[in-house]
């Protein structure tokens, strides 16, 4: 059987408990929270887990949800291979009228 | 154990084909995705987490999880989830050895029950240090170098319609459709395989509409095509730039827009369940139980437990019960999932226990922040939805000149709302769009 364990992050493992924990040692906004403990920082840049972690963070902190804010969403928003960013641009022929 | 009952017979799924998962051969079909294949042949556990090697597997089974990530034809973090199966693929188990089913690296999920806060440990004595680093490197990270590390460099394809729609859900065509209408050229950038996003899993007929949501969502396609609109398929967003720039990945290579007018319309994703072993393989977005049985026709499991309450939940439950799986029960939580290496029950927090092979979380969704957020809306709380959304007025016209947004990204509370957002925000765009040039 697995550990029992409620993961927040599953991409960089950060449970509920180490959260918990990081808040309680004063990383109690988000961003230094993802600083801190990892969360977000994965593959997946947040975007299963920011929403779980601030409704925590409100419960927590007895803060309404809608004063924590959020952290920085940067590109790429998909993982993007090197090749295609290394690409020359070119004009692409505007799209034709009869459909495919 | 390969078994063919989780396939759903009448599904379209294309030839049969050999994949090779770790060396040993497993049955798949063309238009099935490796994960869906897998799933399908019993393999539930496609890789280990990063820091307690714990298993995972599909989860949202759209992309935008990490769950699924697997090593294919020398490539790595291919999310198996997206990629469709081939004949004679290899796919490989990432961050497990020898495989992602029998890892000896799991007994650091058995050996620090209590936790591995990373900031305080391997510290000392200092002159293990080198030694721990030694050890933790080669531990670390996801993924190794591809087998042919040199990158193919493909062209970055620059487009210039008048209107560009990020999403081909209901808000999104319908917005593509009115502004494709009115005569200006159009560009829907959809990340799925198929148009229609949420439509496709409405398999009844949808309120104040004749058709299913599939039908639905074919119709609002074809009206796209047929005003001339471009609707590129499996092309996701990458960004968009403070210049106005959107950028997107097409399967040929990156694709840059240039567009007076964006039309923001990516919808929203689940919100992961929290209960103890919510990771487990077996445990399931809503939409991720939804988009195995309906685009890539394989059940999730034989009995599930849905955890959740109201529509969404009870869309869920039809769903599963039309393909066959045994609906156990529908709980509003549960205390904890149950298993080794895949859900073998859940606990209640009255302590009872429900066997099941599958937990299917409707937990609620969120509208996704990414664009919105790099576009620069002004957001405000939207209480109902538990999440910030971009402020619009009526015609669907966020803070930022140039762009809107409308639908489930929005802050839409259902259907409707979605498809009227949608047109809306399409005729505003499409009276801007001309007019910026």
């Amino acid at each position: 059987m697995t550990t029992p364990r409620c993961i927040v992050c599953t991409c960089e493992d950060v449970t509920e408990t180490e959260l918990h924990e990081a808040v309680e040692e004063g990383y109690d906004d988000l961003e230094t929270l993802k600083r801190y403990t990892g969360f977000a920082t994965g593959p997946c840049q947040g975007k299963a887990c920011v929403v779980v972690a601030r409704r925590l963070l409100a419960r927590w902190k007895g803060a309404p949800e809608g004063d924590l804010g959020a952290i920085t969403y940067r590109p790429p928003l998909v993982p993007v291979p090197l090749g295609a960013l290394a690409g020359d641009e070119v004009e692409e022929e505007p799209p034709r009228e009869e459909p495919k | 154990m390969a078994s063919d009952d989780a396939r759903i017979p009448e599904h379209d799924r294309g030839r049969p084909v050999t994949l090779f998962l770790d060396g040993r051969p497993c049955r798949a079909f063309e238009r099935e995705t490796v994960g869906a294949a897998l799933h399908a042949s019993g393999v539930r556990v496609l890789m280990r987490s990063i820091k307690y090697h714990r298993p995972r597997g599909l989860f949202c089974v759209q992309g935008e999880c990490a769950s699924c990530l697997v090593r294919v034809d020398g490539k790595p973090n291919v999310r198996a989830c997206m990629v469709r199966a081939e004949e004679g693929m290899r796919v490989e188990s990432q961050n497990a050895f020898p495989s992602a089913r029998r890892d000896l690296l799991g007994v650091v999920d058995k050996v620090y029950r209590k936790g591995l806060d990373v900031h305080d440990r391997f510290l000392r004595p200092r002159l293990l240090v080198p030694a721990y680093h030694f050890v933790i490197r080669r531990m670390a990270g996801f993924g190794r170098i591809p087998d042919s590390p040199r990158a193919r460099t493909r062209p970055i394809r620059l487009l210039r319609p008048d209107v560009v729609v990020a999403g081909a859900g209901a808000a999104g065509l319908a917005a593509a459709a009115e502004a494709a209408s009115a005569g200006r050229r159009v560009l829907v950038l959809e990340a799925g395989a198929e148009p229609g996003g949420f439509l496709l899993h409405l398999r009844r007929p949808v309120a104040g509409e004749d058709a299913d949501g599939p039908t639905l969502a074919r119709r609002l396609a074809e009206s796209v095509r047929k005003a001339g609109g471009d609707l590129r398929l499996a092309t996701p967003a990458v960004a968009r730039y403070p210049d106005g720039v959107l950028t997107a990945l097409a399967p040929q290579g990156l694709l840059e827009v240039h567009a007076p007018a964006l039309v923001l319309a990516n919808g929203s994703q689940d919100v992961p369940p929290l209960f103890l072993n919510n990771d487990l393989p077996g445990v399931l977005s809503a939409r991720g139980a939804l988009t195995l049985l309906h685009r890539d026709g394989v059940r999730p499991g034989r009995v599930a437990i849905v955890v959740g309450a109201g529509p969404d939940a009870d869309l869920v439950r039809g769903e599963l019960e039309a393909a066959g799986v045994r609906v156990e029960a529908v709980v509003p939580e549960i205390a904890a999932a149950e298993g080794g290496s895949g859900v073998e029950a859940v606990r209640l927090a009255s302590g009872a226990r429900l066997a099941c092979d599958v937990v299917v979380a409707a937990a609620g969704q969120s509208p996704r922040p990414e664009l919105v957020q790099q576009a620069g809306c002004a957001l405000r709380w939207d209480e109902a939805v538990g999440a910030p959304v971009p402020v619009v007025d009526a015609e669907g016209r966020t803070s930022v000149p140039g762009v809107w947004a409308c639908g489930e990204v929005a802050g839409a509370k259902d259907l409707r709302a979605a498809l009227e957002e949608g047109r809306r925000a399409g005729r505003s765009a499409a009276e801007a769009g001309g007019a910026a040039r």
